[in-house]
């Protein structure tokens, strides 16, 4: 599979102001990130809140601009790209963020939402668009006379079946939701999620799931970059992460998950500041293995198709191997089965 | 709908019945008794002094004048002027059209002036304009008008004698002339909207454009002048029209301060010369007329509020 999106050394930073306005330092949101999204992949960013991810969400699409690196979607170089062209690009790319409340203008209706892309990109006549905005809400799950309405008539499941019609309008190769069921109840969260995996299936879609689930990311994902502080630290097929992580952060995240399976030492202390990060590996400050090197050089990330950036990757203990047990996931499949039965006619009314 | 608005009607009546206690009671504290400065020269002799009082009703007790009084406004007798022989509703309507062109004229150099203002102070956060923007807008709000109204008749009247220094022409009569008479007087309310307008609308516009619905406008692809103008600015500008119809409602009960310097005879100076001359049914009716003009310009606030806010239309 080749690559839709490409990133190399992507790095962003926020400056720090104390309250005079002077500069006081910067977060490094993304600091040095290189990942490769196959076309056609679900690939999720994992790692706690504050580590990068949805910054690192943002910066893949442009919607901030990076410091350095370079972004590679579909042959074009992202950040060479002048506004119009990036503009039309915009069409192939779009997003899902997490709070359905928010990512609604509260002043358009559903359907003037929905046909916003449509017109702009010119993707239908215009004489076909309620057409279009009727099929795009009727395959997301919510009925077409229901366009005419306005976002806060609806419910968070509703608004976020809403905002995935809105980013399919356009008729994108990827999509980056940015933890788009976490705000969700976790039965709608399933329901969504069955949407999402049929939506991909169908329209063959990239997508990128930002997520601090990890029962979510173990049963979408093809891939799983784990992030930590501005960094990823592993990426690979998602059931090697999870059944062999090779990086003790990754180790420890899975371990945070109950019913998850994977033991290791849980973690002490808190996540060191962005603004100013543990030299050598950013990790070592809370990893149970650290030793000399890891405070002298910054690990790469190596390991071909499953990496981890880690010196001691191939020298630690093997982690416990998860039990077969898998609470979280168990619950979520569970839920997912429960829905996907009566998929037909679920139609708002529960949600 | 129909409940709500009579609701809100109904709401108004109290307002403006404890209003009428409080100007009727405020005006027992005023020092001077008036049957004396209407009396004149005469203010010696008791026998007119009594005169007076009976026939103003001035020897009653207050809850007898004052249910005199609201007895007559029920009626639509808001009373006579002590002063001029004039009935105060005809004082009323011929005033009221003077500051209302002058508010209206000041209203539309502070949405002109405030309004742009703010929108290019927050799309321009923390550059020189956004600076220079919210510096001004500080000296509009700090600057107390008559100072402002005496510089500018300095400058442009005394100075460049390009605008007469005071005076009122009615539009109908001489409109150049009404526009020359006016536009600084309105320039001076206009400044303080127009700050006001301007702070309020640079703050909308930054938590409008902060929102994830302005990110997804530009995600879609659209141009950053359509994502200001059509999603943040149609969400930001809520808050603005309510403060914008209460600014509005705040001018027509009339700048007396304003009013004062330019002599515009209008509202403000109505009530200042009513209240030295102690005409006691020209303060209170114009008092009265003014609340009941802003009550009901908060009502229309409120209905604006909704008109423009979709959350809103069915509550």
């Amino acid at each position: 599979m080749s690559a839709i999106l490409e990133l190399e050394d992507v790095a962003r930073a926020f400056p720090v102001r104390d309250a005079l306005g002077r500069a006081k330092g910067a977060v490094r949101a993304v600091d040095g990130v290189s990942l490769s999204v196959p076309e056609g992949a679900v690939l999720a960013i994992v790692g706690e809140s504050g580590c990068g991810k949805s910054t690192l969400g943002r910066v893949m699409l442009r919607l901030i601009e990076a410091d350095r690196g370079a972004i590679r979607f579909m042959g074009d170089d992202l950040r060479a790209l002048k506004p119009d062209a990036l503009r039309r690009r915009r069409r192939d790319m779009q997003l899902i963020f997490q709070d359905p409340f928010a990512s609604l203008d509260p002043r358009m209706t559903v359907e003037e939402a929905v046909a916003e892309p449509l017109r702009l990109h010119g993707i239908v006549p215009r004489a076909q668009e309620r057409e279009r905005v009727a099929e795009l809400m009727a395959r997301v799950g919510l009925r077409p006379e229901q366009a005419r309405r306005w976002p806060h008539e609806f419910s968070g499941g509703q608004r976020q079946r809403i905002a995935i019609a809105r980013a399919l309008a356009s008729q994108p190769r990827l999509i980056v939701g940015d933890e788009p069921v976490s705000a969700l109840d976790v039965s709608v969260q399933a329901q969504v999620i069955n949407l999402l995996q049929d939506l991909i299936r169908e329209f063959r879609l990239t997508f990128v799931l930002i997520s601090h689930d990890l029962g979510v990311v173990r049963h979408i994902a093809d891939r799983v970059a784990v992030m930590y502080l501005g960094r990823i630290v592993e990426e690979g097929p998602t059931a090697q992460v999870f059944h062999a992580p090779r990086h003790p952060y990754t180790r420890a995240l899975l371990a945070a998950v109950p019913g998850q399976g994977v033991k290791a030492v849980p973690l002490e202390g808190d996540v060191p500041s962005p603004i100013d990060p543990p030299s050598g590996c950013r990790f070592r400050t809370r990893c149970p293995f650290a030793e000399a090197i890891c405070t002298e050089q910054a690990p790469p990330l190596e390991g071909g198709s499953h990496a981890a950036a880690c010196h001691l990757q191939h020298r630690l203990p093997p982690a416990v191997p998860p039990a077969e047990h898998d609470a979280g996931g168990e619950r979520l499949r569970r839920l997912q089965a429960f829905f996907t039965d009566r998929k037909t006619n679920n139609t708002g009314a529960t949600t | 709908m129909a409940g709500w608005l009579l609701r809100r009607l109904g709401q108004i009546v109290p307002t403006l019945v404890i209003l009428s206690f409080m100007v009727f009671g405020l005006q027992q504290l005023m020092p001077g008794d008036p049957a004396i400065i209407l009396a004149g020269e005469e203010r010696g002799d008791p026998v007119v002094l009594q005169q007076i009082r009976e026939e103003l009703r001035l020897d009653r007790p207050i809850w007898d004048q004052y249910l005199f009084w609201i007895g007559n406004v029920l009626q639509g007798d808001f009373g006579w002027s002590w002063r001029i022989r004039m009935p105060v509703s005809d004082l009323i309507l011929e005033k009221l059209p003077v500051t209302a062109q002058l508010a209206t004229m000041a209203f539309l150099i502070g949405v002109v002036i405030g309004v742009p203002a703010g929108i290019l102070s927050a799309t321009r956060r923390d550059t020189p304009t956004d600076w220079a923007a919210n510096g001004v807008a500080l000296f509009g709000i700090s600057m107390p008008n008559f100072w402002l109204g005496i510089m500018m008749i300095l400058l442009f009247s005394v100075e460049l004698g390009w605008l007469p220094p005071s005076g009122y022409v009615p539009l109908w009569e001489d409109p150049v002339q009404s526009l020359a008479t006016t536009i600084m007087p309105a320039f001076v309310l206009g400044t303080g909207v127009a700050s006001v307008l301007m702070r309020h609308t640079r703050a909308a516009m930054l938590t409008a454009l902060s929102q994830d619905y302005v990110r997804t406008a530009r995600a879609k692809g659209l141009a950053e002048k359509v994502v200001v103008w059509k999603h943040a600015l149609r969400n930001a500008l809520i808050p603005v029209v309510t403060l914008g119809t209460i600014e509005f409602g705040r001018l027509l009960a009339g700048a007396v301060l304003t009013e004062q310097i330019f002599t515009i005879p209008g509202f403000g100076k109505l009530v200042v010369d009513a209240v030295f001359n102690r005409d006691y049914p020209v303060v209170q009716g114009v008092v009265l007329a003014t609340a009941l003009i802003f009550v009901l310009l908060s009502l229309v606030a409120d209905l604006l509020y909704m008109a423009i806010n979709p959350r809103l239309r069915q509550a």
